[in-house]
């Protein structure tokens, strides 16, 4: 983690936790994902279920994401010129 | 082992127990809804037959009905069949769908526990009317 400076933390932090945010109302959100309350024991269960997949699924695409910018600073070489000027 | 290392096996352990975890998980569940023994010696057999576009149920007595009426916590066995296209029957609040194939019974058993009235809803597009193939499914006290 020695190439990263503090404003990268800061920065890759943030990207983590606002992707992890959008990744949450966009991948449905609670609103989205809407569903009635379960009648029975096993309708209980299903949607218990339910819930746990879609909250691990939201660990993984923040990690995956986050994994992303994590290459993006470490390969990021700001001696170099960005080509735009 | 360098960073990028501990962070590839970081990722390979955690998706392995995450997936194995999610699907142990699953087990349970998946047996609740498909196991037909699930909550024992049903107390009585409903014959559900789907078509275009209709729900029918057929009760023990021969009596026929558009709509699914059972009393709270009876533990019910649907028979349901097609004898046109793919079906399915759907109850929201019950969390499951069950595909109806033509030629074939499929067996699923429920058993409700809070009386009311809900939505059943043809679930596997069928036709023209499929949005109109709902009908209810009348828990009574
Ligand atoms: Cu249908």
């Amino acid at each position: 983690m020695g190439i990263l400076s503090t404003f990268d933390r800061i920065v890759w932090g943030i990207s983590v936790i606002v992707t992890f945010v959008v990744l949450f109302i966009v991948g449905g959100g609670w609103l989205l994902s809407w569903y009635p309350d379960p009648i029975d024991a096993r309708a209980a269960l299903i949607a218990q279920y339910f819930n746990l997949v879609y909250i691990a699924g939201m660990f993984v695409s923040a990690l995956f994401v986050g994994t992303f910018f994590y290459f993006i600073f470490k390969f990021w070489d700001r001696e170099q010129p960005a080509g735009l000027d | 082992m360098d960073t990028l290392e501990k962070l590839e096996w970081a990722t390979i352990i955690g998706g392995t127990v995450l997936l194995f975890g999610l699907g142990a998980l699953a087990l349970p569940v998946l047996d609740a809804l498909d196991n037909p023994d699930y909550y024992g010696e049903p107390d009585y057999v409903v014959k559900v037959e789907a078509g275009q576009w209709y729900w029918k149920f057929i009760y023990p007595d021969g009596s026929e009905s558009g709509e699914l009426k059972i009393k709270n916590g009876d533990i019910v066995r649907l028979e349901l069949e097609s004898p046109d296209v793919i079906h399915s029957f759907y109850v929201r609040e019950m969390g499951f769908k069950v595909d109806i194939i033509p030629g074939k019974t499929r067996i699923h058993v429920i058993s409700a526990e809070t009386p009311g009235e809900y939505w059943i809803q043809c679930a596997e597009f069928c036709g023209a009317y499929h949005g109109g193939m709902t009908t209810k499914l009348v828990i009574e006290e």
